[in-house]
């Protein structure tokens, strides 16, 4: 197989967070494939701080491009959107493999359909070959941590992007089974439990704080 | 009813046109905001809306006109195009604070994990122009509108628009939804 390269874009505001965390591993795996990758921080060209040329560039100069995001009120996030926005009719992305990772605090990973599902029709627009997408529930509690730090929840992520990674690099779609080894499988019933204890901690976090009013309507005062 | 309508265009539309002729010949009480004139910065995730400033965003900017009037309204509207089966940039910019609108809290609802309210908003009605044809991108508008709904407890109804429809049946179709949308509220 010929040495690919791929561009990772954390497409989270945060840039060391979960998604960087995730693009990191994916860039790692890249590389002990014998190919080459890249990550680049639409922050960066959002905030103006690097010139939106220098992306396209780096987009021209890649085989496959991968968007890696944090759900923002079920969907991508408004930079995200935006840099879709300016690719659209970008010739640089014409005929590029495209694939996207999305991950969310809710552990049901059908939260993440928005999202990946706007990164299929930006593809489309765009002329580039859709691979497929991965949802990952659970990102917040992770809170960038990296992977290899992570035991065996670390490694089956890992095990996850490996096998998207051998799909995508072959120029194959993201297969199902990359998604069933990403996927945290909690119990309905646990909800309850896990909602009364994220409640105590969050109380306790904001007590800490000196907040006495969680749940203050601040923009009714 | 009190509406708050966030324009989420990158100019004049006939969508916005058809829904301000609709709110003024009803009487109905509103606050309009046209995004794309206004100082909005992104959100950063930094968390303090939630448990150090709870219900308070901390970047300096114009979302506190937004989210006051989100606080004293019924129903929320969002206008856009349909932009890659999702809101525009100008909509989502404001629509990514509106982690204010929800409380750091968890509850349970029909089996999902959600945040309770802050306030007390019924309802909401998207309408959105369909600028190009991509596959699903209709499919993909209306389960973020559910989504969207069902975060923040509200009755919900996405409206899509052609390119092509008369102004005055875009305006019935508002108005129709906005009904139906109170309504259930």
């Amino acid at each position: 197989m010929a040495k690919k390269r791929l561009l990772l874009l954390n497409g989270s505001p945060r840039r060391r967070g979960t998604s960087f965390s995730f693009a990191r591993t994916l860039k790692m795996l890249t590389e002990e494939f014998g190919h080459s990758a890249e990550i680049l921080h639409v922050m960066d060209y959002f905030d103006g701080q690097e010139d939106l040329a220098q992306l396209k560039r780096a987009l021209a100069g890649s085989d496959i491009a991968a968007l890696v995001a944090p759900v923002y009120v079920d969907t991508l996030p408004y930079p995200d959107i935006w840099l879709f926005e300016q690719l659209r009719s970008a010739e640089e992305v014409r005929g590029k493999a495209f694939f996207a990772i999305g991950q969310s605090g809710f552990p049901d990973i059908t939260v993440c359909q928005p999202l990946l599902g706007s990164c299929r029709c930006f593809a489309e627009a765009a002329g580039m070959k859709w691979r497929g997408g991965l949802a990952y529930g659970g990102g917040a509690i992770l809170d960038g941590a990296y992977l290899e730090d992570l035991g065996k929840k670390g490694q089956k992520i890992t095990s996850a992007f490996e096998l998207a990674l051998e799909d995508v690099l072959a120029g194959r779609n993201i297969s199902a089974q990359a998604q069933e080894l990403l996927t945290i499988r909690i119990p309905r019933w646990l909800y309850r439990p896990l909602a009364a204890f994220l409640n105590y901690q969050a109380r306790k976090t904001a007590r800490r704080h000196g907040v006495t009013d969680i749940a203050r309507r601040f923009y009714l005062e | 009813m009190r509406v708050s309508v966030l324009d989420g265009f990158e100019g004049e539309s006939v969508i916005a046109g058809a829904v301000q002729e609709v709110l003024k010949e009803r009487g109905v009480e509103h606050f309009y905001f046209t995004l794309r004139e206004m100082n909005l910065l992104p959100c950063r995730a930094c968390g303090s809306c939630g448990l150090r400033t709870p219900g308070e965003c901390v970047l300096k900017d114009e979302i506190p006109e937004i989210m006051k009037a989100l606080a004293r309204s019924t129903t929320m509207v969002l206008l856009t195009p349909v932009r890659f089966g999702g809101y525009s940039s100008q909509l989502k910019r404001a629509l990514d604070r509106f982690m204010l609108l929800g409380l750091p809290l968890y509850m349970v609802r029909n089996g999902q994990l959600l945040h309770p309210a802050r306030y007390d908003i019924r309802s909401l009605l998207a309408v959105g122009l369909k600028e190009e044809n991509l596959e699903g991108q209709e499919e993909n508008f209306r389960k973020l509108v559910a989504a969207n709904a069902r975060n923040l407890h509200l009755e919900h109804r996405a409206l899509i628009v052609g390119p092509a429809e008369r102004f005055g049946d875009i305006k019935h179709a508002v108005e129709n939804s906005l009904r139906e949308v109170y309504g259930r509220g």
